[in-house]
Formats: C-alpha cells, structure tokens, sequence
C-alpha cells in the first residue's frame, strides 16, 4: 500500500520550495550546472544541453560539467557520487569552484526516467528550486520542455536581458525615435534595452537631414551610435544655441545638478519655431 | 505658472513666450499623498494620444534645484496648439518598473500656459470574494459556511510574494471597482448556506493614499451584486446586479448645488432592469459616460455565455451639456461573454459566433459589429473567447479550450492587410492542474488534471505594463482504490499578472483551493492540501477568498 503511494507521489511533477521573497539574484552571477547518475544513461548530455539554453537565454556566467572539472580536478566525479545529491555536500563543490549557485542535474530510472533539476545556492547551501518529471523510457525532452524546466528552476529576472545603445548626436533637441518608439529629444541617456535585438534607429530635427541606422544588439553589448546631423541650409544664431542656454542656467542657479532640465529640453530650434513645451511636476 | 528653476528661469517664465517661441504647458502628476504613494521613480514616459496618432516622450527625472520639485521638461513636441490630447503617464524605476501610473479622464486641450493635472497611483491590482468552509469539519461530507472576507491586493510596485494578508481594511468586501485614481469597495451580506449575496448592497469609498475607509454613500443597491465599473475621473460608478443596472453619482455637484433632476451625489439611480453580470464604462472625449452591459450571461437552462444579451445604456451627457441622456437599449442577442472599453471605444466577445467585435453607431442606431473571428487556440478548434481587455488598440482575449486549457490571446482592435501585425499573439497557455498532498503522508500526493477551467476577468494595469486575470478551475479525481486515494472534487481560483512586454509572470497566486472527498470508504486517506506549484503562491491560512472581482486603479477592461 504504503509502496503504491509512494510510486504515485514519484509520477507527479513535483512542486518545490518557492523562490527567495525578497530581491533578484545578480543575473550575471556564476553558475555550475553537474550531472549526477543514479544508475541511468538515459538522456545522455542533458547538462550539456541545459548549459547551452542558459548560456544562450541568460547573463549568467554558466560553466558545464567539464570546465567544472577543469577547474575542480578530476576528482569531481567522485565526490559528486558521494555528495549523492545532498545539497550542503553540493554547495562546497560550489564554492570551491567560485559559483554563486549549482545546478544538478539528477538522472534515475523507476520503471520512467526521473530527471530532477536542484538549483543551489552555495553561500546558504540550500536548495532555491526544484523541479522533478518522470519521462517515458527512451523519450527525449525537447528544447521547449528544458527552457520550461529551467524558467521554473530559475527567477524570471534572469531571462532578461539587456544591451546598450548610447546615442550621441551633434545637435540638441533632435527627436530621437528606437525600433519606432519615441526616446526623446538629443541629448538622451544611455538606451537600455532588450536583446538580442535589431533596432531602427532614427535622428531627427527640422531643419537638418535626417539621420537613420539599424544596429543588431546582442545581449550585455553596448553600442554607440554617433549620429552626425548635416544643416540642409543655414547655421544658428549663437544665441540659440542649447550649450549657451545651458551655461547661463547655470550662471542664474549657480549651481548644478539640473542635468535633466538641460538634458531633456529643447532650445536648439528657430526662433518662434511655436513648438510644444510640457513642464512635468510631480506632486 | 510656477517656476522650475533653472531652465525655466529662462524660458517659460520670463514672459508669455520662451526665448525659443515654444508654448508651454505645465503638467502635475498628482501622487495621493500616503503610505501607497509611487515610489523610486526614476524616469518617466509620457504619450500623448492626439487626433493625428500618438506622441511619446521619455526622460529621467530630476530635481529642481531651487524648488527641490521632481520632475522633467520635454520641448519641440510638433502639435498645433489647442490640440486636445489624451496623457498617459507613467512613473518608472531603474529598472525600467512601472510604480505610477495616470491618465487624463477626458482630452485635454494643449494651450500656452495652460495646467493640466494627472493623477497617478500606484499599480495595485485588487481581488475580492466569499468564503465558503467546510461547515461540519469533515471534508467528505459537501457541507458548505458562507462568510466574507476583506479585499487583498498584490502592489505590484513592491514586487512581494502574495499570501493574502495584504488586505483592504478590516471589512468584508464583496467587489472592488477601480474608478480612474479611485478606488470603491461594495458590502452585501451573505446567504449561509448557499452563498447567495442579498439585502442592500452600500458603496465604500476608499482612501487610494492610505486604504483608509472613507464614510459609505448614502445610497443602497438591490439585488446580487456582480460587476462594478467606473468613469476613469472617478466620478461615476456603474454596478450590476442580479436584479438592475445602478450608477451612482460620487463626486459632488459643481459649482454649488446639483441642478434640478441632476443625479444626487451618492445615491444609487436605477438604469435598468435585469440579472447583468458585467458592465464597463464608456467615456467619450467630451465627457459623455455611457454603459455596456452584459445581461442573462449566466442561464439556469443553457450553458453560460449562451443566451446573453449585450445592452447600451446612457449614464450621463458630455460635460457642458444639458441635453438628457437617450434611453436603455439592447444591442444585440447571442453569446455575449464580456465587455471592454478602451478611450471611447466599447468592445465584446461573444462565445458562440467566437469573434470579437466593437459596439457602434450606424445610423442614430447602436450595433454590434464584428471585428474579426478569433483564431483557434494551442490547436483547439472549438475554444471560446470568455474574457476581454482592451487597452491602446490591443485586444487580450482570454479563451477557454475543452477540456481544461485556457490561453490569453493579444490580438489588434483594428485589421490590417499586413499579415505580420495582424498575426494575434497567444501570450500564455497552461492546461489546469493541481497537485494535492496527504498531510499525514509525507511524500504522498496526487497530481489532478482539471475537468474545466475558464479566465473570468482581464484587466490591464499601468497602462499596458501589467496584464492580470483571474482563473477558476474545476478538478474531479476518481477514487484509486489501490492507493486509498478518496474520490475528490476540488476548485480553485487564481489570479496571474504578467509583464506585458515580455510575457513574464509577475504574480501568481491561487486565493482558493478547496474541495470535497466523494466515495469516501473506510481506510482512505482523509486529509489533504494544495500543493503550490512551481512559481505559485497560495493564501496562508485564514486568508484565502474566493474571486468574485478584480480591478486596477487606472485599470482597463
């Protein structure tokens, strides 16, 4: 009786410790993922295959079972086996290896294949997530099945990931448009952004040819688009020129730290130009 | 005009015009002042939504040196003066969060020196409902005790893990109605054994600073209450009810006392008769409120959303005008399953024809038009749209798949020829399930695939940041004689919040999870618990609720 429960319980996907409360982890922390074998060849390089998504999906700085052993010494193995999947033991191959965290991999057959996924961390040693399945001998799981798995195993802010654009433009107050979306007006701050990602970069300011650009950015990369905007005919006044208008803000204020009133506000165009202005004040 | 300091020491307020020659317009962000004010933001994104398509403006905020005021300046924007515009502002933190959220009520005209103000509130999203225990103490007996509870909230600013102990106050609540920077809660005693809401239902203010209540209107409700809408500058509240459509005037008269036959402050004034089950607000750019309203949604003969009726009803006329509002009026007959508004556009879905559609004006006369035929869903043919958002032109349509997959579907209020922008996107499916856990057996438990389940509310918050809906599923187990497992029959109710940009779930969080034991024999394993899945929360105990509604401030649906 008690035996038949207990092949019940192993069946069901299990659900597992809910993630920290309070804060993400860095999502370029170090991260080892080791496969432990009870037994079993099936599925044969699943941690390879987990270490490709992640490095493919996250930040994360990911090191598969053989940089591990590279690292920790050929011993590896063996004290992976003698840890046999407790997490204290686990956590030390961690640290000693400079992780923040460690995936095991785990792989044993009762009539299915159980393949269970722990998520460590090694300065608590304890088990962050988990997640278990029973697969059908001989099958596989698909690339869909291991992004699922680890986007249950890991915090969502880890499959986010961002790049840099820093736009840099001649001109002030030229209207700065990214993948169709309005960004402001020169001089803007640092774009973050998602990525991987191609984006339609467009400058603009009447008066001046148009300046337009599509950069690819990959994921954690940085890219400075300078953008160079040519009178059509021409040249301002000195008197309209923003840096100017700056300068005896500053000279009124007699002090910094408005970089944001410079920074967002157009002073740049002709004369009677009649354009919008929209002060914001939050109350 | 108040002056910022630095640059505007210059510009805008050195006379009537900036040395530039640009117009000027002073923007307030009114933040409630309390204990659930926005807070971190560091940036902020502006769209202006103007007859000749939409503005959008980004900046990093700063401080005013002078004045130490928060906030930013944006110029060159190329709009005629006068322009009248809808503004959605939205306050973010460093990481690109949503915290603050508003939106103007009506359009607003830009003019030279003009003040508009915009209230902002913190993204909150607001559930409430019944309880309904076990009245004998035994879980295989089906005996049921109705009490209430007080609403929960999830501040999705703050990013905590919900268990239900946030709570509105202390009083239970049956429904929670967003109203623009307004938020109302409805109280309406409980039928014990079955659950049934009756006598006068009474209307809450409650503080968005603080959560505070505020006195009760004076007026009272009859009937069932069931949905709850409001006019986005709070002054107008539409609630359904089993037996009538109500609205109900909050705001006082002004200037000085209200007109003869205007709606006294309040009181709750009689639309219609009916059973409606859902209502949405419809305000037009010049102020007019009107109601959609969906009613027999519920059939005691017919499955739900069968036979349903889709009504159009006048609430009150544009600002500045004195002319009476028309009369009630059916649409239309079908399978109207819920309703949506987005800026003076009113939408359906109707889970019979399987399409969406907008109400509309043809000839002096209200229709309903199709828009298009939603697609099949995780290649179900015959899933049914049961639930709608809208918010900016985009459609979130949730769809209920036999036997128990349900899918929210993003889709375009309007079609185009070009393929790629019309494709609809699905953003989530998930086929229902859940594990159960004997709790004197460690280890022991029992993974149940749900029998039917259905999206009941969307709601989109923060503009487009956040998208939430509630989910109701239904799980029968049969008994495993070999296993001592019971027959089990159990329900749960969830609500999801999900970053709509990327699809990424922000909340998830059963409120209920309930049941009976059926064929109950001698031996079986009595005692069981809901386990919480992977990335789920669940109310701690004590504080569990059913959802009977769920709403935003500044929320769309």
């Amino acid at each position: 009786m008690r035996a038949a429960l207990l092949t019940l319980a192993a069946l069901a996907v299990s659900a597992a410790a809910p993630r920290a409360a309070h804060g993400d982890p860095d999502p370029r922390r170090k991260l080892i993922v080791l496969e432990y074998r009870a037994g079993s060849s099936a599925l044969a390089g699943i941690a390879t295959r987990v270490v490709t998504l992640l490095s493919k999906q996250t930040s994360l700085q990911v090191l598969g079972p053989d940089q591990a052993r590279a690292v920790y010494g050929d011993q590896l193995d063996q004290v992976l086996v003698k840890c046999g999947g407790e997490a204290l033991c686990i956590a030390r191959i961690g640290q000693k290896i400079g992780a923040a965290e460690v995936i095991l991999v785990g792989i044993s057959e009762l009539g299915d294949v159980i393949l269970t996924m722990q998520r460590i961390q090694v300065a608590s040693r304890t088990v962050a997530s988990r997640v278990a399945d029973s697969l059908a001998a001989g099958a596989i799981p698909s690339d869909a099945q291991i992004a699922d798995y680890a986007n249950r195993l890991l915090p969502p802010s880890d499959f986010l990931r961002f790049g840099v654009i820093e736009l840099v433009a001649n001109l002030t107050g030229a209207a700065v448009t990214v993948g169709g979306q309005s960004r402001g007006l020169t001089p803007i701050q640092a774009l973050r952004l998602r990525a991987p990602a191609t984006y339609d970069i467009r400058v603009e300011k009447s008066g001046y040819v148009p300046f337009s650009t599509k950069v690819a950015l990959p994921p954690d990369g940085e890219i400075k688009v300078e953008a160079e905007l040519s009178r059509r005919g021409g040249s301002d006044a000195w008197y309209q020129r923003w840096y100017v208008l700056a300068a005896a803000g500053l000279v009124v204020a007699g002090a910094g730290g408005t970089a944001i009133y410079f920074g967002t506000r157009d002073s740049g165009g002709p004369a009677g130009d009649g354009k919008l202005g929209i002060t914001v004040i939050i109350q | 005009m108040r002056c910022l300091g630095v640059f505007l020491a210059i510009g805008a307020c050195g006379g009537n015009s900036s040395p530039t020659g640009s117009r000027d317009v002073t923007l307030t962000l009114a933040i409630p002042g309390g204990t659930l004010d926005p807070k971190g933001y560091t940036s902020l994104d502006l769209v202006l939504h103007g007859p000749a398509g939409d503005v959008w403006l980004s900046s990093s905020l700063g401080k005013d040196p002078v004045t130490m005021a928060t906030g930013a300046a944006f110029s060159g924007i190329d709009l005629a003066p006068g322009t009248r515009v809808s503004i959605e502002a939205t306050l973010r933190n460093d990481t690109g969060v949503a915290v603050g959220y508003g939106r103007t009520a009506v359009d607003a005209a830009l003019i030279d020196e003009s003040a508009i103000e915009v209230p902002v509130r913190r993204p909150i999203a607001y559930i409430a409902g019944a309880v309904s225990r076990d009245a004998d103490g035994r879980a295989s007996t089906p005996a049921l005790h109705w009490t209430e509870a007080p609403a929960t909230y999830a501040d999705l600013a703050a990013g905590t893990r919900l268990d239900g102990k946030t709570q509105v106050g202390l009083q239970p609540a049956v429904l929670m109605i967003g109203a623009g920077p307004s938020l109302y809660m409805v109280t309406q005693a409980i039928t014990d054994p079955n659950g049934v809401l009756n006598g006068p239902a009474k209307i809450v203010p409650i503080s968005p600073a603080d959560h505070q209540a505020l006195p009760a209107l004076d007026g009272t409700l009859t009937g069932a209450v069931a949905d709850g809408a409001g006019a986005d500058d709070g002054s107008t509240l539409v609630i359904a009810t089993s037996t009538q459509l109500f609205a109900i005037k909050t705001a006082p008269c002004k200037p000085g006392p209200c007109a003869p036959g205007a709606p006294v402050p309040g009181m709750a004034r009689p639309l219609t008769d009916g059973n409606f089950a859902r209502v949405a607000v419809v305000t037009s750019p010049t102020g007019e409120i009107d109601a959609i309203a969906i009613k027999n949604r519920e059939s005691p003969t017919t499955a739900a959303c069968s036979a349903s009726e889709l009504w159009w009803v006048p609430v009150s006329p544009a600002i500045d005008s004195s002319d009476p509002v028309g009369p009630p009026q059916k649409v239309a007959s079908g399978g109207f399953c819920d309703i949506a508004t987005d800026r003076g556009h009113a939408y359906y879905v109707d889970a019979v024809k399987g399409d969406l559609g907008e109400v509309a004006i043809d000839g002096g006369t209200v229709i309903a038009r199709s828009i298009r035929i939603l697609p099949a869903i995780a290649g179900a043919a015959n899933g049914k749209p049961t639930a709608l958002a809208v918010s900016n032109g985009q459609a979130y349509v949730g769809i209920e798949s036999p036997p128990a997959t349900t899918s929210l579907l993003v889709v375009s209020t309007t079609v185009s020829a070009d393929r790629e922008i019309d494709q609809p996107r699905t953003l989530w499916s998930e086929a229902a399930r859940q594990v159960v856990r004997a709790t004197d057996f460690a280890g022991v438990q029992r993974q149940l695939d749900a029998s039917s389940a259905a999206i009941d509310h969307i709601e989109i918050g923060a503009g487009d940041d956040y998208i939430a809906l509630t989910t109701s599923a239904h799980f029968e187990g049969e008994p495993i004689l070999a296993a001592n497992f019971p027959g089990m029959t159990i329900d749960t109710e969830e609500l999801h919040v999900f970053d709509a940009s990327s699809g990424g779930v922000v909340q998830r969080y059963r409120s209920w999870c309930a049941g009976v034991l059926r064929n109950f024999t001698l031996g079986d394993i009595e005692n069981w618990s809901c386990a919480a899945a992977e990335g789920q929360t669940a109310a701690a105990r004590d504080f569990d609720h059913h959802i009977n509604s769920m709403t935003f401030l500044f929320g769309k649906k």
